[in-house]
């Protein structure tokens, strides 16, 4: 059996991200947002640069900031082919998004994807925000994308399953994703464990296994942790079209401002 | 029958809470507040004290209580009880009508008790701010709040159409029956629930007397009521999952916060 580790934290599953990555149709939304906030757009989580490519391409000023080398290494190639123009509107660093420190401050701080469910306890969240609050202009906002919690699923003895599902990856070899994924209740965490099964003319080829672990957060827990950490909740999206939030909205999407004073 | 009036507006309620409520929830709670009452020597506020099922027998360990309560009807029938106590617990207990999102009194306590999940009649953001800063200028430096919350069961949440209560009987006052039923709809997007309460007062000449509520309660998670505390200035110390003080679990029926107020 495959060891079982963090996603993005080798170079497989960086390289397999673009190909598996399924469009979550959220790059209007964001290219929106960091048109009306103007200045620098900050990106946490960027990854291989799914976002941050789209927005520079469209004229923005973006900096991404990403944990995983394997990520930024595919983000960092795929820059390179790009029009010098839009190559020099951005910027990629490496390092956790509880700590960062930059000279910069920006008009938009966005993390998108589900990346702030990274963060399993408080205190690392509490970090997040604070590093977040000292990067904004005065009046600056702050844009995070979580997942709105299916009780539903959560509440399923045993878990639930994904997939299969199946897609082509880098080398032209099948790949086949399934998940199991269980939910502690009291910690408001998921685990859950990928598993990729490489194929080639119907033969296996390679496993890959990963361990990904969330925190799921509900609504008004976000709406108190912003105002804890000082910011003010402008809106709350249920999905990328700016839906209000509703029950079965799929997206829980917080737009926040940085007060004026601070 | 008023399809919107929540519980706490009918005068009957207050005659009957005592042989609806206290009966199945019994005396769970007690010793923990008593316990806590006895960890913070000095005065105890009770908010939404209701009859006094908590507010008497604090009072009869000896301890100086306060209760507070929106309803006038709740507290006649505590002042009633109040009365067949004896002189020095009398003494001990002073009941106010006022509302836990605003009120202020002159004294300043050691421990303010919200349970048997009365913060959730507090439906919004506001009236949840309201009552913990309320409690946070009435406690002195370094005292203790406890709440006591439910713990929501995802399951049950997530049931499609709601949650029926089978109908149920018990004695009610004056040699009543009294025969409860109920439905309870969630709102998933709004962390509310709406609780309607049907009750078939049946006297004993036969006569049956109805009454109907529909009352609005906020249920709360587990880290959303920490983040709520930090903001309102104040710092969950303990987390438990029942009067045991069992350590909070997935399957906890309650959740219990001790919080302290920071400096």
């Amino acid at each position: 059996m495959t060891q079982e580790i963090g996603l993005y934290e080798d170079e497989w599953s960086a390289e397999v991200y673009d190909y598996h990555a399924r469009s979550l149709g959220d790059l209007p939304f964001w290219q929106a947002l960091a048109e009306e906030s103007g200045g620098t757009a900050f990106e946490l989580g960027c990854g291989t640069g799914r976002l941050l490519l789209p927005l520079a391409r469209a004229g923005l000023r973006v900096t991404g900031l990403d944990l995983s080398p394997h990520m930024l290494a595919v983000a960092k190639r795929k820059l390179e082919s790009e029009e010098p123009e839009a190559q020099a509107r951005v910027c990629l660093m490496h390092g956790h998004m509880v700590h960062f420190s930059l000279d910069e401050r920006f008009g938009l701080i966005l993390i998108p994807s589900r990346n702030l469910q990274v963060l399993l306890s408080r205190h690392e969240q509490r970090a997040c925000l604070e590093c977040c609050m000292r990067h904004l202009r005065p009046h600056g906002r702050l844009a995070i994308d979580v997942f709105n919690p299916r009780l539903d699923w959560l509440s399923k003895p045993g878990g639930f399953d994904d997939g299969p599902d199946e897609f082509l990856g880098p080398d032209g070899a099948t790949i086949t994703h399934t998940a199991h994924t269980e939910a502690d209740l009291a910690n408001q965490t998921v685990a859950s464990r990928w598993r990729y099964e490489s194929r080639e003319r119907g033969a296996k080829t390679a496993e890959h296994r990963y361990l990904i672990r969330l925190h799921y957060f509900f609504r008004f827990e976000m709406e108190w942790m912003l105002e804890a950490c000082g910011f003010e909740v402008e809106a709350l999206y249920g999905d990328f079209y700016r839906s209000p939030f509703a029950s079965d909205s799929p997206e829980t999407i917080f737009v926040a401002r940085k007060g004026g004073g601070k | 029958v008023n399809a919107d009036s929540s519980r706490y507006k009918d005068p009957w309620i207050a005659e009957v809470y005592d042989f609806a409520y206290v009966p199945t929830w019994g005396e769970r709670d007690l010793p923990l507040w008593l316990a806590l009452a006895q960890d913070n020597s000095g005065p105890v506020l009770e908010l939404a004290c209701g009859t006094g099922r908590v507010l008497l027998p604090l009072a009869r360990a000896g301890f100086q209580v306060t209760g507070l309560d929106i309803s006038p009807y709740m507290l006649a029938v505590a002042r009633r009880k109040i009365e067949k106590e004896k002189p020095e617990v009398r003494s001990h207990i002073r009941v106010v009508q006022g509302d836990m999102r605003r009120f202020a009194l002159e004294a300043r306590f050691s421990l303010i008790l919200i349970p048997y999940r009365s913060f959730h009649a507090l439906l919004t953001r506001a009236d949840q701010r309201g009552c913990l800063e309320c409690c946070r200028r009435h406690l002195e430096p370094g005292a203790r709040l406890a709440i006591n919350v439910f713990h929501p069961r995802l399951s049950v949440l997530a049931t499609p159409g709601g949650v029926d209560e089978s109908p149920h009987e018990y004695p009610g006052p004056d040699g009543a029956t009294i025969r409860q039923s109920g439905h309870t709809d969630y709102d998933l997007a709004n962390q509310t629930l709406v609780w309607y309460a049907h009750y078939e007062c049946i006297a004993p000449d036969g006569l049956v007397e109805l009454h109907e509520h529909s009352t609005p309660l906020r249920y709360f998670f587990r880290f959303e009521m920490e983040w709520m505390l930090e903001a309102c200035g104040f710092e969950a110390e303990a987390l438990y999952g029942d009067f045991n003080r069992s350590a909070f679990q997935s399957d906890s029926p309650e959740m219990i916060f001790i919080a302290k107020r920071r400096e």
